[in-house]
């Protein structure tokens, strides 16, 4: 290669770094960050233990350490963006001929992988047992002596399996494809298969998981195909670059590169999902409890499912709009306040944080566990358990608590969370008195245990006010959940429109002037709390209605209120 | 110089100066004065607090160990060889343990070495305590004697909700385990053979649930249950499990044939629980007036009652006998054991309901079939945490149960010693090599933990290949009328 041609390699490497970190940064963030959502990584010899115990597990435990870091969006890409291009770089350094061919080539195996990140559940155990089957691969290559180096390999194979998994095949068919060797090359592929297939009685796993290896995606049935693209594309460029043809420089040398990335961006756009990465986005920010941050997504794109107005419903709440502003987004009956049971698990978190949040601290922790039972490979999940433990001290759980504490503190970034509650079980008034624990515990249920009704949902708020009149959230809760059932009747006893110390929200005047014209009130009676122009925003809309001004005009100029709602949706 | 402060550190470790404390140690689990078997695998154990415990052992017989750690760990085979020596004696333990920087010297404690043996292991369900998603749910096997666990079947494979596993009299050899989902059925092994049967006939509620053995192997003692469950709104019993109708059949493995009797199965009341006593002629069920659902869930309280039954021509006798009449305590009845000499009965009582699993108020009580006089069982059951499920060893000498007593959410299996006139001992935690990091880390429930006297052979990659084709043999249904 001229040094030109270096030059551009280098800098081609230095471009898919870039775009990568960018990419899985800003523009799919959130599945950057769900990664490290769905693991919870303990510092401990008994998860190392756990971890390494079957075949790819020390593959996995790098992977789950790396996973860590996706805490931060950026921290994750960058890591992602890292490991994708040292698999670049050491398919490249297996290539015993360097062109620009090849060298375009070899970054079709890292853009096959990552559009594996760009699904719903990848892991990072792929990257580095694929990153660490190649340097392996390589390390093997750096023996001189044919023989020796022949007899390592072969050694290596049972180790690497039971290192790395299944991608073991990797290390055989690129070693085989140096060798240059019929005899070693069956030999090579034949023991790397029968690892599998030794293990698979002794294992409870299918046979199909073990041959496509227990971690490299976290879903175990409908597994992409592409991390097994990849290899192959790795053992073929590495052949490829074998093979003795007559190495010829082509002049377009920009060109292959351009061409293989102009190429991966349909590729990986087309295994992204945009409506994954905000459904994500709405559950982890729930999850965090960035309130505002919510409230400003929402109005940069509004939410698309129940689960992500539920979110940011809650978001208004806490942040003391709800009233005010809760129908300048589209909402689509009670399912957008409270999650139904239909509501998927993998928006758990977010689900058990708003029932957190009313006082429900059993529906919380309901929630909580059906959030941990939707994580494919039943690993735990350190936001979840963050919440579990904040469930047992409001309900004054605290060797229950302790558990999923002692579990948080053996972790990089909940261990001063963690720490600074195990701190207080010398005092546990004191830990009840962190944060909001002992308003959650007057607030959530003390009266009769009864059976959840979804449906009657309105009852549980009700008692929850009942039991504790100062909750706030619960009255919210109630308020809008008779005005998105359209109960003006229920909303105009629940609602206390002297209360409120400044103006009453916009959508409860809305509500009341509906109940206003249902019983003929006259204008003129109107109660001091209504703002006139609510009422001229109301006599419009209501000459608009009745000249049957189309719903597309209605919604235009009444998008915002309670009573396009009410007679619209 | 590395010499001279590993020296000055471990003489700083010595117990100097102990300070009494007056009082046995605080440990975890709680091992003071529990009955054990011989051949129980070592009861190490830890103590909150504690930088360092220093523990020494000395056994009726004059035998000692000494042990010095963060946990208490005791070799194995001196272990094993101590409580040999000790058997029908007792091992007293005196404790000393590092907290901050003062030693102190708590009051010793004994463990009680019975005479009785017990099973090889026992086996159980391990489930995440979830309500819907099923998370890693899973069948294992552990021995008694050591840590060694082994999952049987488990979801990787079986893509299904696996529950409620029998074995015949604790003989795994005769296994009834029901898989759910897409590749649904009851899996029942006799002997050597594996088969999947389709149990929902037009005849029956459900598919079959609840299993119990006849002592015969020959036949296996259902119930159907029309299940439903919901979810309280406070902490205490967090959610509820109940029946829209239940009756019990018995599957006559010979004929592939379900029979019943008007006694047991039909609308005027509802049947669940069954067991066989011992020799086979008595069937053991549960039994309650049905009430509206949801609103008379509170209401529904089930009553312990038998009816006799032919082993030779699979006929139900023509009466069914009240032994226990709990709903008008206020009471309600489950899991019916009997044990395996034929002599006793325990059962689980709770407020309302059959899932008491998940009440707190749960407790197990003991029923002597000769004196029919019921023991309270006061030192085995905890105040209020779910003390339920149960099941005898095979020379009924000792019975496993699960509990909730440690965190109130988890249920773990304790194993208590029960002598020949029917006393229980102290129960123990099932041991493990560092149990508070064991309990800590396992988020999953012990369901239905059973004795087996032997490692279960169970293929799992047949079982599931046998699933998976689905080629189940569908049971057939017959009604027999009260005079048969």
């Amino acid at each position: 290669m001229t040094r030109i041609q270096k030059i551009t390699d280098f800098g081609a490497s230095l471009l898919f770094l870039a775009a990568a970190v960018v990419y899985f940064s800003v523009w799919y963030g959130f599945h950057t960050i769900n990664l490290e959502q769905l693991q919870l990584f303990e510092g401990t010899w008994a998860y190392f233990a756990e971890t390494v115990a079957i075949p790819g597990g020390f593959a996995d435990y790098l992977g789950r350490f790396l996973t860590q870091f996706c805490y931060y969006a950026w921290s994750g890409a960058l890591i992602i963006a890292v490991l994708l291009v040292l698999i670049r770089i050491l398919v490249w350094k297996l290539c015993t001929r360097k062109d620009t061919l090849i060298g375009a080539m070899t970054f079709v195996p890292t853009i096959l992988l990552a559009m594996v990140m760009c699904y719903r559940f990848p892991t990072l155990s792929l990257l580095t047992a694929f990153a660490l089957t190649l340097t392996a691969a390589l390390a093997v290559n750096c023996i001189a002596d044919t023989k020796p180096r022949r007899i390592v390999a072969l050694a290596l194979i049972p180790v690497l399996y039971l290192l790395l998994g299944s991608l073991v095949i990797l290390f055989a068919a690129v070693t085989a494809v140096k060798e240059r060797n019929k005899v070693f090359a069956i030999t090579t592929l034949v023991l790397a298969v029968a690892c599998p297939l030794v293990a698979y009685p002794l294992l409870p796993y299918p046979l199909g998981r073990l041959l496509y290896g227990l971690h490299y995606y976290k879903v175990h049935i409908h597994m992409p195909v592409w991390p097994w693209v990849a290899a192959l594309a790795a053992v073929a460029v590495v052949a490829f670059a074998e093979a003795r043809i007559p190495s010829r420089q082509l002049r377009v040398w920009p060109a292959a590169y351009a061409a293989i990335f102009l190429l991966a961006v349909p590729a990986i756009l087309l295994c992204s999902s945009r409506i994954d990465e905000q459904s994500l986005k709405y559950n982890i920010l729930t999850g965090k409890r960035a309130w505002n941050r919510i409230v400003t997504e929402a109005t940069r794109r509004a939410p698309r499912t129940y689960g992500e107005t539920a979110s940011l419903n809650l978001a208004l709440c806490k942040t003391g709009h709800m009233g005010g502003h809760m129908f300048d987004y589209l909402q689509d009956g009670p399912e957008t306040l409270l999650p139904n049971e239909n509501t998927p698990y993998q928006e758990g978190l977010s689900t058990a944080e708003i029932f957190y949040q009313l006082g429900m601290v059993n529906n919380a922790r309901r929630n909580c566990f059906e959030a941990l039972n939707a994580i494919p490979d039943y690993q735990k999940s350190a936001p979840v358990f963050k919440l579990l433990a904040e469930t047992s001290i409001v309900n004054e759980k605290y060797e229950l608590a302790r558990k999923y504490l002692t579990a948080l503190s053996h972790t990089l970034f909940y261990k001063k969370w963690a720490n600074e509650r195990l701190a207080k079980y010398e005092d546990l008034m004191e830990l009840m008195i962190m944060e909001e624990y002992a308003m959650k515990h007057l607030e959530r249920y003390k009266g009769e245990d009864y059976i959840f009704d979804y449906n009657a949902s309105d009852v549980s708020l009700r008692q929850l006010l009942a039991e504790y009149p100062g909750n706030i959230t619960a009255l919210n809760y109630l308020l809008a959940w008779s005005l998105l059932n359209k109960d003006i009747g229920a909303f105009m006893s629940d609602c206390p429109f002297e209360g409120f110390t400044e103006v009453v929200p916009k959508a409860y005047q809305e509500a009341f002037l509906i109940n206003w014209d249902l019983f003929g009130g006259s204008p003129e009676d109107l109660p001091q709390f209504i703002n006139p122009r609510i009422v001229s925003r109301k006599e419009a809309f209501t000459r608009d209605f009745e000249t049957n001004v189309p719903m597309n005009k209605m919604m235009e100029r009444y998008g915002d209120t309670y009573w396009f709602y009410y007679y619209f949706k | 110089m590395l010499s001279v402060l590993l020296l000055s550190i471990s003489c700083r470790e010595q117990v100097v100066n102990p300070a009494p404390y007056g009082l046995p140690p605080d440990i975890f689990p709680d091992y003071n004065g529990v009955t054990v078997p011989a051949t129980i695998a070592p009861m190490n154990f830890s103590m909150d607090g504690a930088r360092l415990l220093d523990v020494t052992l000395i056994g009726d017989d004059g035998s000692t160990m000494h042990v010095r750690g963060p946990v208490a760990k005791f070799p194995a085979r001196a272990w094993k060889k101590m409580l040999q020596a000790n058997k029908g004696a007792s091992i007293k333990f005196e404790t000393y343990g590092l907290k901050d920087t003062t030693w102190y010297d708590y009051a010793p404690f004994r463990i009680y070495v019975s005479e009785d043996s017990i099973d090889y292991g026992i086996a159980y369900r391990l489930i995440a305590p979830s309500y819907e998603g099923m998370g890693k749910i899973g069948i294992y096997e552990r021995d008694l004697s050591s840590y060694k666990e082994k999952e049987l079947i488990g979801v990787d494979e079986v893509n299904g909700c696996i529950n409620c596993h029998a074995f015949n009299q604790c003989d795994p050899s005769n296994l009834s385990l029901h898989v759910r989902g897409e590749y649904g059925a009851t899996l029942i092994r006799k002997n050597a053979q594996i088969k999947a049967y389709a149990t929902k006939t037009d005849s029956t509620v459900s598919p079959c649930v609840y299993p119990y053995w006849h002592p015969s192997g020959n036949y296996i003692a259902y119930s159907t249950n029309n299940t439903k469950q919901g979810f309280y709104q406070r902490m205490e019993n967090i959610l509820e499990v109940f029946d829209n109708e239940s009756d019990i059949v018995v599957y006559d493995i010979r004929n592939n044939e379900l029979i019943s009797s008007p006694l047991i199965k039909g609308p005027q009341s509802w049947e669940t629980f069954p067991a066989f006593s011992p020799d086979g002629r008595t069937l053991y069920f549960c039994t309650a007036t049905p009430k509206p659902i949801p609103e008379g869930l509170a209401e529904i309280r089930y009553n312990l009652c038998s009816i006799a039954f032919d082993p030779e021509t699979g006929r139900f006798g023509d009466k069914v006998d009240t032994l226990v009449l709990a709903e008008p305590k206020g009471q309600s009845i489950s899991f019916p054991r009997p044990s395996f000499d034929g002599r006793f009965l325990m059962y689980t009582v709770s407020d309302f309901g059959n899932f008491s699993i998940w009440h707190n108020e749960s407790n197990l009580k003991l029923l002597n079939l000769e004196t029919m006089e019921t023991n309270e069982m006061t030192g085995v059951n905890s105040d209020f945490d779910a003390d339920s499920y149960h099941n005898w060893s095979s020379n009924s000498r000792w019975f496993v149960f699960g509990t909730r007593r440690d965190d109130q959410t988890h249920t773990r299996p304790y194993i208590c010693h029960i002598d020949e006139k029917g006393m229980p001992g102290r129960p123990f935690l099932l041991p493990q090599e560092n149990p508070r990091q064991y309990y800590d880390i396992m988020l999953r429930s012990y369901n239905i933990p059973e004795f087996v006297s032997r490692p279960v052979d169970l293929n799992h990659h047949k079982a599931w290949k046998l699933l998976k084709r689905g080629k189940k043999e569908q049971v057939k249904y017959k009604q027999l009328t009260v005079d048969e």
